[in-house]
This record gives structure tokens, sequence and C-alpha cells, in this order.
């Protein structure tokens, strides 16, 4: 059986938030906060911080629809160098470049491409998250 | 919005002197350690507003650094959120 590490997350409210460090190949690195998304088909980074580490918005992988609260909007896909979360570390990881309103007190969503990856296993009663190692 | 940029930029502080000194703004750290939660624990301020996007834009000034984006005020406790 693989090891299952828990991960302590910050509460914010009935959120759970965890923080996340994203690079670029020029040794960029960018910290930030994502929210803890199960609802969330795909991991979401501020436009500016992808742009920050060179990623090109303008010519993407692809673009993906997205179901907000708002309506559908069309979002870049972006391959940002590494992506760093829960003990993980990926390379070249796909995000949709996407800034969320500012009164969401984080800066991007951790959703269920990278949830599911990592096998993880959320707690609401610890505030943890198990990943396998 | 104003962004403020920080013009003791070789100054190393904790993240509770940050919290203290920019309450309730949103602060871009050249960050010098971090713990294993990858919370700042010191590091320099580089910039500091009220506006976030203010600070995102900061991002593009920052190339090649380590840096953390924190905001040091308390989120609302009738806030929800719906995405």
């Amino acid at each position: 059986m693989r090891l299952r590490k828990p991960y302590r997350l910050h509460r914010q409210g009935n959120l759970l938030v965890a923080r996340a460090a994203v690079g670029g190949i020029d040794g960029s690195v960018i910290v930030l906060r994502l929210l803890l998304d199960t609802g969330a088909s795909y991991t979401m980074l501020p436009v500016e911080v992808v742009e920050a580490l060179g990623c090109d918005t303008h010519h993407p992988l692809r673009r993906v629809r997205i179901v907000a609260a708002n309506g559908i909007i069309v979002a870049p896909v972006v391959a940002v160098p590494w992506f760093h979360s829960l003990g993980q570390r990926l390379e070249e990881c796909p995000v949709v470049a996407h800034t969320l309103p500012t009164g969401a007190y984080v800066d991007g969503l951790l959703g269920m491409d990278i949830l599911a990856r990592f096998q993880a296993t959320i707690s609401m009663s610890t505030g943890e998250v198990k990943v396998e190692q | 919005m104003n962004v403020n940029k920080e013009a003791t930029m070789d100054q190393t502080i904790s993240m509770q002197a940050i919290r203290e000194r920019y309450p309730g703004e949103w602060v871009l750290i050249a960050y010098t350690e971090l713990d294993e939660e990858m919370r700042v624990l010191q590091g320099e301020v580089i910039a500091h507003s009220s506006s976030r996007d203010e600070i995102y834009r900061q991002l593009f000034t920052v190339k090649g650094r380590q840096v953390a984006i924190e905001y040091t005020g308390e989120v609302p406790e009738d806030l929800a959120v719906v995405l």
C-alpha cells in the first residue's frame, strides 16, 4: 500500500485553502493560495501569474469553456513549467488562466484535475488532505 | 488604487512584522524563508496595496525572484463563495 501523507489546510470559513508554488524557467517562483474546489474541473491560476512565468495566454494549449457563477467564459489552458502543492511537484502542468474576482480572497482554484491525480482524500473534520506519495 | 513600492528593499522582516506594518493590505514579498506548508516566515516587502490587482501587476517587475502573494487582513465573516 502506498504511503498517504496528510497536509494541513487553512480554513477560511467553511472553505479549505492550500498553498501552492509555481515556477518559471527563469527561476521565478510565485507562492499563492488556492481554494480546494471539488466542484472545479480544472486548476485555475491568475492570468497575471502565468504570464509573469512566461506562459503565452494568447497561444494556449487549448481553450476551455467554464461554467461560472456569472455565465460561461472561455479561458486559455497553458502549461506552467512546474507546479508544487501538497508535497507534490508536477512538471509542465496544464492550468486554466483566469483571474478570480478579488473578493474571493484566494488566488485561484485547486481543481479536480490535480486532486484526482494526487488521489486526494479531504477530511473536513480535521482540515487535512491526504495524498499519495 | 495605488501600489506602494517598498523603499527598503533589502530589509528582511518577519511575516508577523509585515502583518503589523501593512494591516489589511495585499503584499508582494520576496521571501527568504518558508515553513513546510509554504507559509512565509520572513522576507522583503516589494510592494503593498489595498488592491490585489495592483499587486498582481507587480509580478512582471520581479522576474527571476522567489515571491509570495499575501493578504494581511481578515476575510469577512459574512463572505460566501460560490464559484
